[in-house]
């Protein structure tokens, strides 16, 4: 019983998805010729096959499900939107129902009372036939019942019409005579069904001659209800009208006609048909190949015998391959039972009447195109019970197909070795067998690996009915597009990506798609297109989706990337478009105003990245305000093989998967590898960005050095995952291999860098590298805005207040920390490298003479290297030497600190010490004092309030020194480059409080800018500051007659705290 | 110390006539049940397995399966040698496969040749874990093993690494 309901469940679950694509293709596209027919007979069998196991919720629900359809198909009633939903409904109940036998082997309770209730009073709402039906089945069912049981399966059934006799051969087996006998249920389908146990085929043939005028005969059918009160020996004549009222629907016959056959069935037979005579040959052609038929039909429905009546026709429907290709008659004869029918209930006949035996009347028009010639029956004889459909298929255990696969794994690394060791012994004796067997291995392999392939439209197969539902729940019109379903995936990868793009294709619609309004508003087709592509691409898959949406807002994005702490707002200014969108998968990331029931609950696309990315796929985006988004999905081919670059630390190698490699470099330069180390973390200058780098050396447990020059000759892989880029020293690089990689054994589990083990082709086993913790491990020690993943799991510290700091030791061994962003690099200077100018110790930097600070004279002759800060601003850099980098951490800023002495920003605390916050800026005037002059007075305090502040400056160096300034002292300052970026941020939010401005700067100076803020609404009365490098009495002059609220110098924290106080307390007055 | 009979020999490994294989460590003498076992073979190549466990030198490619290597020495506290050389002792344990590394693999000896006795008290604790009896061969004894509780011992010291000392 397991056995049959798990067949069951997968064969209804496949009838089931079929149902649902089938009515929607119908819903989108009502006009087009639709095989109503098939769809009814798809939920027949469902309902049939409920029966039989005794899932009566099931079979109740499919079996109201099903009247509307034969409505449908009987063009009762149009195929509605509201039928579709109803329907589908029902259809998703069912598949619960499914799903809850699968799991436990018995029907779940689920009440579906109500839902069958209501599918009934719509099919009724467009006519009573349905209603009907339900009565009609239990009456036959009870006339059958009253049936006695056939004494034998000898049913004679005469042609008086001079029609040919029929020969109808059934097979007999002894159930089927038990049933009878038991008087039962006359089991119609047993009778047909016999020689569904093949070997009993000829045992009992039967002759049935179905007799016309029975057929005719008020008393063997009722008049007025349909039901089928047949006498005893009327199987026979009642199979043939169940078989024949199966045959769908192309002649119609006059009730008129029926009228008269009544009288005298022959010669009204003839004359109301002009092929009255073929039919005998039709039916004898039908009927030979019969009993080949209904046993494949009766082995496929031979579970619906709980139902017999209903039964016979459904049987007769599964015949349907066979007939449904068999070329129309030309003269479709009426047929000997089914006349009578007609009569019985005329309006019914009138309609094309549904192919399933419940109604037991199938009208005569629906008789020929059913009734196969025999060609076609000799096929379907041959063909399988599923149907043409599903050709010369097996259902085979996937299990089996994961072992066959290990197994040709093997046999392929097997085989490479061989051909190793035969290359290396350059014996000829081998080579034959040995292209042979690398040929059949290859083809083998080819072979396995396509049994486990299928089409990505079986990811898909859910998506219309999802964009459908969504679209109604949404108000919004979308199209779904799919091209490519037929690309083949293998089916683990499939299984894999099938949620991940269902949850992006909900996105796309939700977010993605406008409502018809803003599109109709921004000239766009009403109906939005959300399309869906696959293709070949190298070893991958790529899927594209794509929609012609609202595209990103990278204003919104911006906003949120700042709200959300996953970068400073300054750092959110300086990105990208393309950067920004990419936050989109940042953990909890959206930019959804309210949370919907389909998304925007901001749990998501990270998830989605992330299952991407396990199967070594990647996920990009391309997006544009206003013309839509385009997601681009590449997934390998296949989890079995992978391809790997092999590199290797000493003497051992390691792969690397190559979906994750971006570039290989080698360091040439002995003295500048471009690898900086900052506090035992590594950083390279990649291109123009510094990446984290991690030592392949140090994955592997083998001992660093830190020299400069170690990494001399060595190699670094720079790989991606995610957004984090990274780079990867290792000592050599082989080739790429594809491998086939295994999981880690359980026990080493704990080793946390490694992916999966591998054999390579020369037979040693290697360790696949995870590019997902090397990125982790990057993301922790780094902890940088680059990887935001890492962040956003955390509580948000208060962003205002802490900066990542770098925390050194001094050479006098004090503490002292800056603020990351103000360190450009830490260098090694050799002593050689140091000269002394003036009482300065100097180095050749850039090209520039760079001072060090805090180096001792005597130093210069000792035979050791030095380790210095470099700083830097504009074209002057500056170098201070530590001791040692000791730490990078967040800290937050104390400001409120009495009696600071000059170079002294402040202090934080680290690890419990108090730790000095070096003022770099006063460290530059003190090196330069020709360019940044005096310094005034020290910091004195700062205050606190909930002002906004507009910070101008295009030196980098001040933005994060000024910016950072004003933020301890707690302000709100959004800091901007560019004097236009201002404007446009002042023109978007007027309500900044203080606009601090810097005077040189390129393109609109800060005397322009003022006067740009002053013609703007609102920018009249806007306190604004100018902040310079110049703080001449006639700088200060001329800034103040050209209207700024004071000029402050750059240098002067305090100057400019008061200034800002100043200008506060003076707007509040005047408002 | 309780007895530790023949009776406590776990019954699926050690019939009443089965013979052991004897392996060595420097002069120790140790032994498994014939039928707990696979394999034995001679390591010829070894990847080390970074950041496993110290016992756990690595992975082993055995005719085209990855087989985790367990070095008996450092299990067994004996001092550490290079798995140069090192012969193995194939067996598995929940479909996974495991070598055992040891200096020498001796010979089957059949049930006649041996007399099983408890293990004594005053074995090693390390050892105590994983031996099941004491196998005497005329002059000489040997250990005998239960490549399970071997497997077993490695899972939970991997466990506990992981409980306490992550990161």
């Amino acid at each position: 019983m397991d056995d049959l309901i798990r067949e069951f469940v997968e064969e209804t679950s496949e009838a089931l998805s079929e149902v649902e694509s089938d009515l929607l293709e119908m819903e989108q596209h009502p006009d087009a010729e639709h095989d109503v027919g098939n769809l009814f007979r798809l939920v027949h069998t469902i309902k049939g096959t409920c029966s039989f196991i005794g899932l009566d919720r099931l079979g109740g629900l499919a079996h109201a499900a099903e009247n509307i359809l034969g409505k449908v198909r009987d063009r009762e009633m149009g195929l509605s939107a509201d039928a579709v939903s109803t329907i589908l409904e029902a259809v998703d109940v069912i598949t619960q129902l499914l799903e809850g036998t699968a799991d436990t082997g018995a029907e779940p309770e689920i009440d579906v009372a109500p839902l069958v209730t209501r599918l009934n009073a719509f099919a009724d709402a467009s006519g009573s036939a349905a209603t009907s039906d339900h009565q009609n089945d239990d009456m036959m069912e009870m006339d059958i019942r009253d049936f006695p049981g056939p004494d034998d399966q000898d049913v004679d059934a005469e042609a008086d019409s001079g029609l040919d006799d029929l020969d109808l051969e059934f097979g007999s087996n002894d159930t089927a005579d038990d049933e009878a006998d038991d008087g039962k249920v006359l089991s119609l389908a047993d009778i047909l069904g016999i020689d569904a146990s093949a070997g009993h085929g000829d045992e009992g043939a039967n002759a049935v001659d179905a007799d016309l005028q029975e057929g005719f005969d008020d008393d063997t059918f009722g008049s007025d209800t349909e039901h089928a009160d047949s006498d005893p020996d009327e199987p026979g004549a009642l199979t043939l009208s169940a078989i024949l009222g199966d045959l769908p629907d192309t002649v119609s016959v006059d009730d008129e006609d029926f009228s008269d056959a009544d009288d005298d069935g022959e010669a009204e037979n003839q004359s109301s048909t002009p092929s009255v005579n073929s039919i005998g040959d039709i039916l004898a052609n039908a009927t030979s190949s019969r009993g080949a038929e209904s046993s494949d039909a009766s082995a496929r429905s031979a579970p619906t015998n709980n139902d017999q009546p209903l039964t016979m026709a459904s049987i007769l429907a599964q015949c349907g391959p066979g007939k449904g290709q068999a070329p129309r008659p030309e003269n479709p004869p009426p047929e000997k039972k089914s006349a009578p029918q007609p009569r019985q209930s005329p309006a019914a006949a009138a309609k094309a009447s549904l192919p399933a035996a419940k109604e037991m009347t199938p009208p005569a028009r629906d008789l020929q195109a059913k009734t196969a010639p025999p060609a076609k029956a000799e096929e379907a004889k041959d063909a399988p019970a599923k149907g043409a459909q599903s050709g010369a298929t097996l259902r085979v255990n996937v299990e089996l197909l994961e072992h066959m696969m290990t197994l040709v794994g093997e046999l392929v690394l097997t085989r490479n070795q061989l051909s190793q060791l035969a290359r290396q012994q350059s014996n000829g004796l081998f080579e034959t067998s040995l292209q042979r067997l690398d040929q059949v291995t290859g083809e083998l392999q080819e072979g396995i690996m396509k049994t486990r392939m299928q089409p990505i439209g079986n990811a898909w197969n859910k998506l219309p009915r999802i964009l459908r539902d969504l679209s109604k729940d949404l108000g919004k019109k979308i199209e779904l597009e799919m091209i490519g379903a037929d690309t083949e995936l293998d089916r683990q990868v499939l299984e894999l990506i099938k949620d991940p793009l269902t949850h992006m294709v909900r996105n796309s619609a939700d977010h993605g798609i406008e409502s018809s309004d803003a599109r109709k508003a921004a000239g766009k087709p009403e109906v939005g297109t959300v399309r869906l592509a696959a293709a070949y691409k190298e070893s991958h898959v790529v899927i594209t989706l794509s929609d012609d949406g609202g595209g990103l807002d990278a204003v919104a994005i911006r906003r949120r990337i700042v709200e959300r702490g996953l970068a400073k707002a300054d750092e959110a200014e300086a990105m990208t478009d393309h950067q920004m969108h990419q936050f989109i998968f940042a953990p909890g990331f959206s930019t959804a105003t309210t949370v919907t029931s389909v998304s925007g609950r901001g749990v998501g696309m990270d998830v989605v990245r992330t299952n991407i990315e396990k199967i070594g796929g990647s996920v990009s985006l391309e997006s544009e305000l206003g013309a839509g988004t385009c997601f681009t999905i590449r997934i390998p081919l296949t989890l079995a093989i992978l391809p790997v670059l092999i590199i290797g630390s000493g003497d051992e190698r390691y792969g690397l998967p190559q979906i994750n490699l971006q570039e290989v470099v080698q360091i040439r330069d002995r003295d500048n590898s471009g690898i900086e180390r900052v506090s035992g973390s590594l950083l390279y200058h990649y291109r123009d960005d510094l990446i984290p780098i991690i030592e392949l050396d140090e994955i592997c447990g083998r001992a660093t050095s830190d020299l400069a020059s170690a990494y001399h000759k060595k190699f670094i892989v720079i790989c991606r995952f995610g957004t984090i880029t990274f780079g990867l020293i290792c000592d050599s690089i082989f080739d790429t291999e594809e491998i086939i990689a295994k999981p880690v054994a359980k026990i080493l589990n704990g080793i946390r860098y490694f992916s999966g083990t591998a054999i390579l082709g020369d037979g040693a086993a290697i360790f696949v590298l995870d590019p997902n913790a090397l990125a982790a491990k990057v993301g922790s020690k780094q902890n940088s805005s680059q990887a935001p993943s890492e962040k956003a799991d955390e509580p948000q510290p208060d962003i205002d207040r802490t900066f990542q700091m770098i925390v050194f030791e001094c050479v006098d061994g004090t503490r002292k920390a800056l603020p990351i962003t103000l360190v450009d690099r830490v260098e090694e200077f050799g002593p050689e490298q140091l000269e002394q100018i003036d009482q300065k110790i100097v180095v050749q930097y850039e090209g520039k003479l760079m001072p060090i600070l805090e180096i001792d004279q005597a130093l210069l002759h000792e035979q050791q290297k030095h380790s210095v800060i470099v700083f830097h601003d504009n074209d002057n850099f500056l170098g201070m030497k530590i001791a040692e980098i000791c730490d990078i951490a967040e800290l937050e800023i104390e400001t409120d600190i009495e009696d600071l002495r000059p170079g002294c920003l402040g202090a934080t605390v680290s690890e419990g010490r108090v730790i000095e916050i070096l003022d770099v800026s006063y460290m530059m005037s003190t090196c330069f004092p020709q360019k940044y002059g005096a310094r005034s007075v020290p910091y004195a305090g700062g205050t606190t309030s909930s002002v906004e502040i507009l910070l101008v400056d295009d030196s980098k160096f001040f933005r994060n020194f000024v910016g950072p300034l004003l933020r301890t002292s707690g302000y709100n300052t959004t800091v901007v480059e560019h004097p236009r970026d201002a404007l446009e941020m002042f023109d978007k939010h007027p309500d900044f409080d203080v606009i601090i401005s810097d005077i040189e700067m390129p393109e609109m100076d800060g005397y322009e800018l003022l006067r740009c803020i002053r013609q703007r609404p609102g920018g009249k009365d806007v306190p604004v500051i100018a902040l310079s490098s110049y703080g001449s009495k006639t700088d200060i002059e001329r800034g103040l007659n050209a209207g700024f609220n004071a000029y402050v110098s750059k240098l002067d924290k305090d100057g400019l705290l008061k200034a800002l106080q100043r200008a506060i307390i003076e707007t509040e007055m005047v408002a | 110390m309780n007895a530790n009979p023949l009776s406590d020999v776990s019954p699926r490994h050690f019939g009443r006539d089965q013979s052991i294989v004897t392996a060595s460590i420097r002069k120790q003498l140790y032994a498994f049940p014939i039928l707990s076992i696979g394999d034995t073979i001679r390591v010829r190549s070894l990847t080390p397995a970074p950041g496993a466990q110290p016992v756990i030198p690595g992975v082993i490619n055995l005719r085209g399966r990855i087989v985790t290597a367990i070095c008996m020495r450092r299990f067994l506290g004996t001092p550490d040698a290079s798995w140069e050389g090192s012969y193995g002792i194939i067996a598995s344990y929940e479909n996974e496969h495991y070598c055992f590394l040891f200096d020498r693999i001796g010979e089957v000896i059949p049930r006649e040749r041996f007399e099983i006795e408890p293990v004594p008290g005053t074995i090693a604790p390390n050892c105590q874990q994983i031996c099941t009896s004491i196998a005497r061969i005329g002059n000489e004894i040997a250990i005998i093993l239960d490549p399970n509780r071997v497997v077993q011992e490695c899972f939970s010291a991997e466990s506990e690494t992981n409980g306490s000392g992550d990161n």
